[in-house]
């Protein structure tokens, strides 16, 4: 490879956006090639920069009921089609599919939740929830690759009323799990994926601490989630999970 | 009360989203103003079509609906004649790779591109189409396919507009540190 086409690739590499073949030729070169070395330095720095030290323009205060304001004014004005009420049944039918997938909890001694809630609380001191901000499905996993050796799948559920906010690595009983974010209304959840020997093992859900935790098993990998929002809530994000 | 029942859902991306979205309009526009009054116009958009459509991206979706309203207001500012938004030409060789620039120590220019301020006045000095790719990019975090759809130009587009905005931002950088030097 020349510097000319490295040159030309450093940046769709640094932004992950490369097939793995090109990916491995650009690190081969930039390694031997110093000039080349400096470019990717240069974009990082630039990255960091921009990433850390940029002025944030948070919204300010009041801005986002202004904008609500204005979003119900416009919907009190609108007539009402008679599709909404489909979507509503889906969404009565998605939930009666929820309370059907719970079916069993933990029992006393068995598979004691203590490491991931305390990876839970842990998540919540400042600082410590994401690795990786994005609502991104596209952002976060790509993340992910090259930080465990393997694949986590990842989804948004924001039109279901769960955004996802990012990821994490986090250790687990001495083993690098990746740890997925997802909001529902003020409240976080934590969903632990890592692997597992037993491809499937059902579902189990229960309480510790005033968490809610659900843990299960599909296609090898382990799920974990722990949260604070109610026991409704957690099911429907448990079964958003697990349809596939 | 709310009348129907997408009302809750859009309020959720919207919060979701809003940071996101406030951030990419007051980089596009001159004042908190501005951007708010492109926002505005932006959430109604979105409102309107959320029924019909629920984008796949939330957050992209979102984003293009705000960078149009803020080019939007942009060239009604024009008509009124005022610039909200800046629109130089690139100086000619602004998009020139900085590889082939005299020597100097590579620590040194290092240490300019972290310089916050220079950074700032440097994007600020970009065409927004190069602008908004680079923080898309690197603050906001989207893929080049949401990038591009949110620009609304194809995926080559992205890469070159954001391989300029780079060199043009490393090439700024550098002369502005000359000229204070």
């Amino acid at each position: 490879m020349t510097c000319n086409d490295a040159n030309r690739l450093i940046g769709p590499w640094l932004d992950d956006e490369l097939d793995l073949r090109s990916v491995v030729e650009v690190e081969g070169h930039v390694a031997r090639c110093p000039a080349c070395g400096r470019e990717r330095d240069e974009i990082l720095a630039l990255r960091e920069t921009a990433r850390e030290r940029l002025p944030r323009f948070d919204p300010p205060a009041g801005l986002e009921e202004r904008l609500l304001g204005t979003v119900r004014r416009a919907d009190a004005r609108r007539p009402r089609p008679a599709r909404r009420w489909l979507r509503e049944a889906g969404l009565m039918a998605a939930a009666a599919a929820a309370a059907i997938v719970v079916t069993s909890s933990f029992r006393s001694g068995e598979e004691p939740p203590g490491e991931i809630v305390d990876a839970h609380l842990r998540s919540l001191q400042p600082g410590h929830l994401v690795d990786v901000a994005s609502s991104d499905q596209h952002t976060v996993k790509p993340w992910f690759q090259g930080r465990i050796d393997f694949g986590v799948p990842v989804r948004d559920f924001a039109a279901e009323g769960f955004p996802l906010v990012g990821g994490r690595l986090d250790m687990i009983d001495g083993r690098p799990v990746a740890a997925l974010v997802y909001t529902r209304r003020q409240h976080l959840i934590n969903v632990f994926v890592g692997p597992v020997a037993e491809r499937d093992r059902p579902l189990r859900s229960g309480s510790s601490r005033g968490l809610r935790v659900a843990t299960w098993a599909q296609g090898g990998l382990e799920y974990r989630l722990v949260t604070d929002v109610n026991e409704a809530d957690a099911d429907q994000l448990v079964s958003l999970l697990r349809a596939n | 009360m709310p009348a129907s029942t997408s009302l809750p859902e859009f309020e959720q991306v919207l919060r979701a989203h809003l940071p996101a979205a406030n951030h990419l309009a007051r980089w596009l526009t001159r004042t908190q103003a501005d951007a708010e009054d492109a926002l505005q116009e932006a959430v109604l958009r979105a409102f309107r079509s959320f029924d019909r459509f629920r984008p796949d991206s939330p957050r992209a979706w979102l984003l293009r609906l705000v960078r149009n309203c803020c080019y939007d207001l942009h060239k009604q500012r024009e008509r009124e004649g005022e610039a909200a938004l800046e629109e130089e030409a690139l100086p000619p060789d602004a998009a020139s790779p900085v590889l082939g620039m005299p020597a100097e120590s590579p620590e040194r220019r290092l240490m300019r591109m972290a310089d916050a301020r220079a950074l700032e006045d440097a994007l600020r000095d970009l065409p927004p189409e190069y602008r908004e790719v680079f923080l898309l990019r690197e603050i906001e975090g989207l893929a080049y396919k949401e990038i591009a759809d949110v620009a609304g130009v194809p995926i080559g587009t992205v890469m070159s507009r954001l391989s300029r905005a780079r060199a043009q931002l490393r090439a700024s950088i550098v002369a502005g540190e000359k000229e204070t030097a």
